[in-house]
């Protein structure tokens, strides 16, 4: 793979990197060093790519392997809820933490 | 259906667009905000120590004390810069193997053995300063209290420093966790 179609490749599923950034960090600037951090190893990384998955898997795989690899402290934000759930199962599904990432994300 | 309103956010979110010169620019070492900061930090431990190696021979009396003494505080200096040169390699190469959880697997075996790594040459690096000023003294109870001290502060960062690391290892473990 050479520049310029790696060029063009990111720039196609740019959206998929702005995601995972959206998903693993909270400020802003944190997010564009997560970008930059996840477009250095997927630049470093392109000559490994086989064409035996579809380009978008193995963006996100990248990303998502190098946003769980970079340590920094999540911050969550807390919330209070006026009701207490006795157990874990009665929990509404959008109170995960995963689930609230992914809503925080519009 | 929540997994569908979870589908549907992923999917129709909207991003910011990071243009072509931005990208390429990106995919440079030079620009990697981690590395880029790594590397700072390096070139001024290297200089610093450097200056502190040409000097320390006539300064701290270097030429009064044992040669192993000397070769001991040397070492002190060059075996955390190595090791830290070696931390530069693992943070460039996080992403190794074809699927996550190999890749995960490893960074975690490779940040294990740093952490190691690094609680060791710590401590090596402290004990050979120590070792060095501490040399000839001719001791009495206010030293042995200074020593004692100074012997204290190593371990809380010696706790510290392990407290780091293993949350960081928890941190990647957890991270496994959920891949299975």
């Amino acid at each position: 793979m050479d520049e310029a179609l790696f060029l063009a490749l990111i720039s196609e599923h740019q959206g998929i990197i702005h995601k995972v950034c959206r998903l693993y960090r909270d400020i802003r600037e944190d997010r564009e060093d997560l970008f930059q951090e996840i477009t250095f190893q997927l630049w470093k990384s392109h000559q490994t790519f086989k064409n035996e998955s579809k380009i978008s898997t193995w963006i996100y795989r990248i990303a998502l392997n190098t946003a769980i690899a970079s340590f920094r402290k999540k911050k969550h934000a807390i919330e209070y809820s006026p009701v207490l759930h006795d157990l874990a199962d009665e929990q509404p599904m959008k109170n995960l933490p995963f689930v609230k990432s992914v809503y925080s994300m519009r | 259906m929540e997994l569908n309103d979870i589908k549907t956010t992923w999917s129709t979110v909207e991003s910011p667009r990071v243009s072509d010169q931005e990208i390429r620019d990106m995919a440079s070492e030079k620009m990697h905000p981690v590395l880029s900061g790594i590397r700072k930090q390096l070139t001024i431990e290297i200089i610093a120590w450097s200056i502190f190696l040409i000097c320390y021979y006539s300064m701290f009396d270097g030429d009064k004390k044992p040669v192993w003494i000397n070769i001991v505080l040397v070492l002190s200096v060059l075996i955390p810069i190595i090791h830290n040169l070696l931390g530069y390699r693992i943070a460039k190469y996080p992403v190794q193997g074809t699927n996550i959880r190999e890749s995960l697997n490893r960074y975690k075996s490779k940040v294990k053995v740093y952490a190691i790594a690094s609680i060791i040459t710590r401590q090596i690096y402290l004990s050979g300063f120590l070792l060095f000023f501490f040399n000839g003294v001719n001791f009495n109870p206010g030293k042995y209290i200074s020593l004692a001290i100074i012997i204290s502060i190593f371990l809380v960062q010696l706790f510290i420093s392990y407290r780091i690391w293993a949350k960081r290892v928890k941190i990647l473990g957890s991270a496994l966790t959920s891949f299975r």
